[in-house]
């Protein structure tokens, strides 16, 4: 019996620092036989043994697959402990787990990807595989705000999104602090699809950031044309196993580790406890 | 799973004997004046009525605490498993209680099974004791995992007005009875089970007003019915009623590392989704920090989300969260506890709907 639990070692072979609490760690296993298959939108389990584990989406390419990404925001006592490590440091590594996103249900489709913050992790790899495999999809708009110009992560790929053809990035940030030069929009996400040129009738929609700011976003979504049963979402909770045993994952009957992380929007409206479609 | 044999056993010492010569054997012995789940030798006296132990067996199929493996650092770290060879028994197992390890079996199990409770699962002899009268708190009958069990048992015991019928489950239970050369149980024996059972079943005056099938409609209707308020606020999420709960199965993992800094264990611990920081996510964000929201999630989750999750009931019914909950009951006006299910589900209807004949446990307190 294969024991799940068991994490294998990857070795950190690379770190780019994001935004002054936000790194990509690019991770390869010790192992090289085994490269890691998964589908954008799908998460691992990271450990630093002796310090514990978390969930985090893996966000680079999915057609890479004998070194993989990670990208962490600094939280709380794991997060720190990662944020130490340097080039060469081993952390274990179980996975990928989770569902992804519908990737195989928006090929030639318009795609619009909202995201806040660190939000948009999730959603690089499915990004940078449109780029790689652009005749397979229609448009894609990108429309991402954070709180302020330094907080905004994968500022160093935006260059490359921008050239690809029918790629159209939009960014926005809360506050623009003193001195600061800041060429694109002050407001909230929302404000963002404005700009969109994507006709929603039959576009998909990938959100993910703060619930609360996905429930303003699914709104404006609905208002302008989208189906709600194109319009997903990658919810976050708590969890410690990843595979629908401890629990702790649980939003009413589903599992957001084996039954999520992305849901369709009509699939979170019928869930309780959601600050997505209802506030409790 | 029909019964292979049925056979007639004059006193339980003789397989008691037969059990623990291959196995570490736990069953129901007094303790505090209850009873509780403690290892047995050839002198214990495990009680074979329906013995509604403090805590349900779960904790010798997934303990409190459990290394999940041990761990060494040096270049990178090495990782080892623990050896979880030894052979179980449990010995006079409720059948609500075997019931409840088949909901387990559905959560460990599944596609990515814990390798951890199943060894121990499938090194677990069963040894179960049908209930020939049913506790107060009980309401096994509304489920049917009580007080008769119909399969999934190796050896099931009956208590019988002069000694016990002994029936054999499987070829492990076979196994184990084969040396004893027990004589076969007659007609009468299985008649006599048979009254038992049914005046047993007829003596349980504790009922769901709602038809198991029903409940996930009633439930799901009924999500923001004003009864919930009250019931929650007197709630003092302790996490009593999912620790005692035999099908609550949620855990925690964490990290231990010795003083040396060079070696560690990683564990998994009992958690309850009653507690606050259960769902807690970074930057104190909390889906459910409303304490009424964490007691739907307890109450829907056993008696229905479970159900459709896997197939089988969250709640079988023991009573133990009813027996457990110090939600000081006089304070509400009643006599039952806040976390009995039958209370929650009778609160949620309309007077209109209760119908006849149904008893609030204890009543109201005039
Ligand atoms: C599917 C999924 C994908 C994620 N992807 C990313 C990502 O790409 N990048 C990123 O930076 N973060 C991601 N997160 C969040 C990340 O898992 C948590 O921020 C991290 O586990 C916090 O760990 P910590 O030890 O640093 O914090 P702690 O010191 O443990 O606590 C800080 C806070 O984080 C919460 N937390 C602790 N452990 C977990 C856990 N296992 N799951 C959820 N919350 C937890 C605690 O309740 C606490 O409020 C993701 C979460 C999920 C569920
Ligand atoms: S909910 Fe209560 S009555 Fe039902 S199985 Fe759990 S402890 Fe027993
Ligand atoms: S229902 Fe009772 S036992 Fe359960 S958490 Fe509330 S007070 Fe504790
Ligand atoms: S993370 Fe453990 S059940 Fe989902």
């Amino acid at each position: 019996m294969k024991n799940p639990y068991i994490v294998e070692p990857a070795v950190i072979t690379g770190i780019r620092q994001e935004t002054a609490e936000t790194k990509t760690y690019t991770l390869e296993f010790i192992e090289q036989k085994r490269g890691l298959e998964f589908i954008p939108g799908q998460f691992n389990m990271i450990s630093l043994l002796g310090i514990g584990e978390g969930p985090f989406s893996i966000t680079s390419s999915p057609l890479q697959r004998n070194k993989f990404e990670h990208t962490i925001r600094l939280v709380g006592s794991l997060t720190k402990a990662l944020d130490r490590l340097s080039i060469g440091s081993t952390v274990g590594v179980r996975g990928p787990y989770g569902n992804g996103w519908p990737v195989d249900s928006v090929k030639n489709k318009d795609i619009v990807i909202v995201a806040g913050g660190v939000g948009l992790a999730p959603l690089r790899g499915l990004i940078n595989l449109v780029a790689e495999q652009r005749d397979d999809f229609g448009e894609i708009e990108i429309m991402y705000g954070s709180r302020k110009p330094d907080n905004l992560i994968f500022t160093s790929e935006y260059g490359n999104w921008r050239a690809v053809p029918n790629m159209r990035l939009f960014l926005t940030v809360d506050e623009v602090p003193k001195g600061i030069e800041w060429p694109y929009e002050q407001g909230v996400v929302t404000n963002l699809l404005g700009f969109s040129r994507i006709d929603p009738s039959n576009a998909f929609a990938f959100m993910c950031g703060p619930e609360i700011m996905m429930r303003f976003i699914a709104r404006s979504l609905i208002i302008r044309g989208f189906a709600e049963k194109n319009i997903f979402a990658s919810l976050e909770r708590r969890m410690e196993c990843g595979m629908a045993k401890c629990g702790r994952c649980m939003i009413g009957p589903k599992y957001v580790c084996i039954d999520g992380p992305v849901f369709s929007y009509p699939e979170v409206k019928a869930l309780p406890h959601n600050l997505l479609t209802a506030i409790s | 799973m029909k019964s292979k044999s049925a056979l007639r056993l004059e006193n339980l010492d003789i397989l008691i004997e037969a059990v623990l010569q291959k196995h570490l054997t736990y069953g129901p012995l007094a303790k505090d004046g209850e009873y509780a789940w403690q290892k047995i030798d050839p002198k214990s006296n495990p009680y074979m009525g329906c013995a509604v132990t403090m805590l349900p067996a779960k904790h010798i199929l997934q303990p409190v605490w459990q290394d999940i493996y041990s761990f060494k650092f040096g270049n990178g770290f090495q990782i080892k498993e623990p050896e979880l060879a030894e052979k179980i028994a449990l010995f006079g197992i409720s059948p609500c209680d075997v019931n409840s390890i088949l909901a387990l079996d559905r959560v460990f199990g599944g596609r990515l099974i814990d390798p951890y409770y199943w060894k121990r699962r499938e090194n677990t002899l069963i040894v179960a004791a049908n209930c020939t009268e049913v506790a107060g708190e009980s309401f096994c009958t509304s489920w049917d995992t009580g007080p008769e069990l119909y399969s999934n048992y190796d050896l099931l015991i009956t208590e019988l007005s002069d000694g016990y019928l002994l029936e054999v489950g499987s070829p492990k239970g076979e196994d184990v009875v084969a040396v004893l050369n027990l004589p076969k149980a007659t007609q009468d024996h299985l008649n006599e089970k048979a009254v038992r059972l049914n005046a047993a079943r007829a003596a349980t005056k504790k009922k769901l007003p709602v038809a198991p099938d029903d409940l996930h409609r009633f439930l799901k209707e009924r999500f923001n019915h004003p009864a919930w308020v009250p019931n929650s606020d007197a709630c003092f999420s302790c996490g009593n009623c999912t620790i005692a709960c035999p099908t609550c199965y949620c855990f925690d993992i964490r990290d231990e590392v010795m003083p040396s800094r060079s070696i560690g264990v990683r564990r998994s611990e009992w958690d309850s989704c009653q507690l606050l920081e259960f769902a807690e996510v970074g930057f104190h964000a909390n889906f459910r920090r409303l304490r009424i929201d964490r007691f739907k999630h307890r109450t829907i989750h056993k008696l229905s989300w479970m159900k459709q999750q896997y197939g089988l009931t969250g709640c079988v019914g023991c009573g133990r969260c009813v027996r457990w909950c110090p939600s000081w009951p006089e304070r509400r006006g009643r006599i039952t506890s806040l976390a009995d299910p039958v209370e929650i589900v009778t609160d949620l209807m309309e007077p209109s709907e209760r119908y006849e004949g149904i008893e609030r446990p204890g009543g109201v307190i005039a």
